[in-house]
């Protein structure tokens, strides 16, 4: 975990205001999408951004069900914590012919560049 | 003309009107585009990268045209900037037509972070409202809808319900699932009326006060005096008023003058 150091006018303070998720596994067959999904809501005194990347994309797909499956709905926390800024990136989701499927629609994508904006920009970054 | 029938005929091309205009950098040739025609040239100033990639995107949507080097927007994808729709029927001044709301499914109670005995929670409306969203941001004192994702925002005490196109609504800081059928059945209940009687406004409040608008003033030192997990978690109990501003004592500091003003100012208007 990597901290931006502040000056506050004290001393130096590891405060972190962002942090970003990265989601590069599928949405369901681990436990690593709601568990990411889970630190990122209970983070919300920050800025905190989801950004999904390779199968992590499939995360972005509309009218997921997963009763069948047994397991919570991954979709449903995206869109019970509208906190939680969520962006996926592009050329993950063309490469799984995704753009022409329904997404859900308060994610942004993004392509390369802007992603990669997005993490370095953040204060710390979180990988499962 | 005939793109325009075929863009609003079927759904694989809604999805790739919406998909295309979901990238910010799209967005933006759109808005440069809807200001007049632009070169290739032109354009790759604003865009340096991918520029290629980014208007075979619009192209494939339909949105734009590239005649002789020209940048334009095609009729559909003119129509589309003006009134942000993908179908020109969606485009609603009035809610005629609009079918009444049912509410078909409570799925998930999750406990809400900020405080554990409270929810959140994600159900469904049908049919989805889509283009009638938009009109019945009046009906509610304090609500917004955001163009951005597509949703009606609405403040209910401390409850946060937002309302998404596409039907489904998600409530924050329920206290159960009884009061979460509850909130949904009155919401149910003021859109279906406006759907009959037509939208009737209610008063305006002066200025939107939210939690994440007060944090913004506490120390965010997370110090536990007031006993609240946190300032995060204090802001949001002083907007439900279950907690008052004096259990803040580090904010008696002189440090802290100016924000503590802001916040006495702010809760004027709770």
């Amino acid at each position: 975990m990597l901290y931006r150091d502040e000056i506050d006018g004290v001393g130096i303070n590891p405060l972190m205001r962002s942090v970003f998720y990265l989601l590069d596994s599928a949405p369901y067959g681990s436990e690593k999408a709601y568990g990411m999904l889970n630190a990122a809501a209970v983070s919300l005194d920050m800025e905190v951004t989801l950004g999904l990347y390779a199968d992590g994309v499939f995360l972005a797909l509309a009218g997921q069900e997963s009763r069948l499956l047994g397991v919570p709905n991954n979709s449903d926390i995206v869109y019970a914590y509208p906190e939680i800024r969520v962006i996926a990136h592009e050329p993950s989701l063309a490469e799984r012919g995704l753009l022409s499927q329904s997404l859900v629609e308060r994610i942004e994508l993004m392509d390369e560049e802007k992603f990669q904006e997005e993490i370095l920009s953040s204060d710390c970054i979180i990988l499962l | 003309m005939d793109r325009v029938d075929k863009m609003v005929g079927g759904q694989a091309d809604v999805k790739l009107v919406s998909n295309a205009m979901a990238n910010a950098t799209r967005r933006k040739i759109m808005t440069m585009l809807l200001e007049g025609n632009r070169t290739m040239e032109e354009i790759a100033k604003s865009v340096p990268s991918m520029l290629d990639y980014h208007l075979q995107m619009l192209q494939q949507a339909g949105l734009i045209e590239i005649k002789d080097g020209l940048v334009v927007l095609t009729d559909f994808g003119k129509n589309f900037m003006e009134t942000k729709t993908v179908k020109p029927a969606e485009v609603k001044t009035d809610l005629a037509g609009t079918r009444s709301l049912e509410v078909v499914e409570l799925r998930q109670l999750l406990p809400c972070i900020a405080d554990s005995t409270k929810f959140r929670i994600i159900a469904r409306f049908e049919p989805a409202l889509e283009g009638a969203l938009k009109l019945l941001e009046p009906l509610f004192p304090r609500a917004r809808y955001s163009e951005r994702i597509g949703a009606l925002i609405i403040q209910k005490g401390n409850i946060l319900i937002t309302i998404y196109s596409t039907g489904n609504v998600t409530m924050t800081m329920i206290r159960s699932e009884i009061e979460a059928r509850e909130t949904l059945d009155d919401l149910k209940r003021t859109i279906n009326e406006a759907i009959v009687k037509g939208v009737t406004p209610v008063p305006r409040e002066k200025i939107r006060v939210d939690h994440a608008e007060i944090y913004q003033y506490l120390p965010k030192t997370d110090c536990r005096i007031c006993g609240e997990q946190s300032c995060y978690t204090f802001a949001i109990k002083l907007v439900g008023r279950e907690t008052t501003l004096d259990k803040c004592t580090p904010l008696l500091e002189a440090k802290y003058t100016t924000n503590l003003e802001h916040i006495r100012a702010l809760l004027e208007y709770l």
